[in-house]
């Protein structure tokens, strides 16, 4: 079992098996294929790509547009380099061990611990009311157990990121 | 693609009375509240893309998360976008607006 993060030296540490950090490294790789397919300019239809790609106007559409022509290629490219930077740091982790993570790769973790988090609780309806431990005792079917992993994989994502911040020494304090 | 360099575009006459008329109304940014956001990570964010304290970040998150919103900055039209344009290199979902 992975975790917790914890403040080492400077750096932060944890400590993942085998499966954790496979799990990360295949939904990174995922979701870096998603982000491959999001154009500079053009508007993003796909619920989960309008999340991590959100209108910057609510009511007026054309400066929606403008705006996003002028940032969206930045945004995704940030996204993007986080998430190689964590596939970067658990390329030494396929059997498991301690992850180590200075200031910039904590800041890529953080960012795309997010965005992975964006992806699937979308991709998933989550609400603030979502049960993400949902009973396994109950018939299962195999739809339900499919569902029922999602949100455990949320659950477990949600568990990192909420560790990460806490572990991240802030600038504004 | 974009039209020749070579021809310049033509000029657009701009409605600069009613431009002087808004000029005076501040934008805001404004962060919304979602489901999944993690809400010391909300408060996170404030802290590091504004510089703001520990208590105004947290603040200014529990008011999106109490009432579904929340002003977080204000300024110019320009400072606005890249306010906007850094909270959703974060995730955050946020807008601008005039105020």
């Amino acid at each position: 079992m992975a975790g917790p993060f914890r403040r080492h030296r400077g750096d932060i540490e944890m400590r993942f098996d085998s499966r954790e950090a496979e799990l990360v490294r295949s939904l990174v790789d995922d979701l870096l294929h998603r982000l491959g397919a999001v154009d500079d300019a053009e508007p993003v239809e796909d619920p989960v790509l309008r999340r991590l790609f959100p209108d910057g106007y609510n009511d007026d559409p054309k400066a929606a547009a403008e705006l996003r022509s002028l940032i969206q290629d930045d945004l995704r490219d940030g996204k993007i380099a986080s998430a190689r930077v964590v596939l970067e740091t658990l390329a030494d982790l396929a059997a498991g061990g301690r992850l180590r993570l200075d200031d910039a790769q904590s800041g890529a973790w953080l960012g795309t611990l997010n965005d992975l988090r964006l992806t699937l609780g979308t991709a998933l309806g989550v609400t603030e009311d979502t049960d993400l431990e949902p009973d396994t005792d109950l018939e299962p079917d195999t739809e339900d157990e499919a569902e029922t992993f999602a949100l455990s994989v949320y659950h477990f994502l949600g568990w990192l990121q909420g560790n990460l911040v806490e572990a991240l020494p802030v600038q504004g304090d | 693609m974009q039209a020749s360099a070579t021809i310049a575009p033509e000029r657009v006459d701009r409605p600069e009375q009613e431009e002087d008329v808004r000029r005076d109304r501040p934008w805001v940014t404004i962060v919304w509240n979602d489901p999944i956001n993690l809400m010391t990570y909300v408060t996170y964010v404030l802290q590091q893309v504004f510089g703001y304290s520990k208590e105004k970040a947290t603040k200014l998150m529990l008011d999106v998360h109490n009432k579904g919103k929340a002003v977080v900055s204000s300024g110019s039209r320009e400072q606005m976008e890249f306010d906007v344009a850094r909270l959703h290199g974060h995730g955050l979902w946020a807008t601008l607006q005039q105020d």
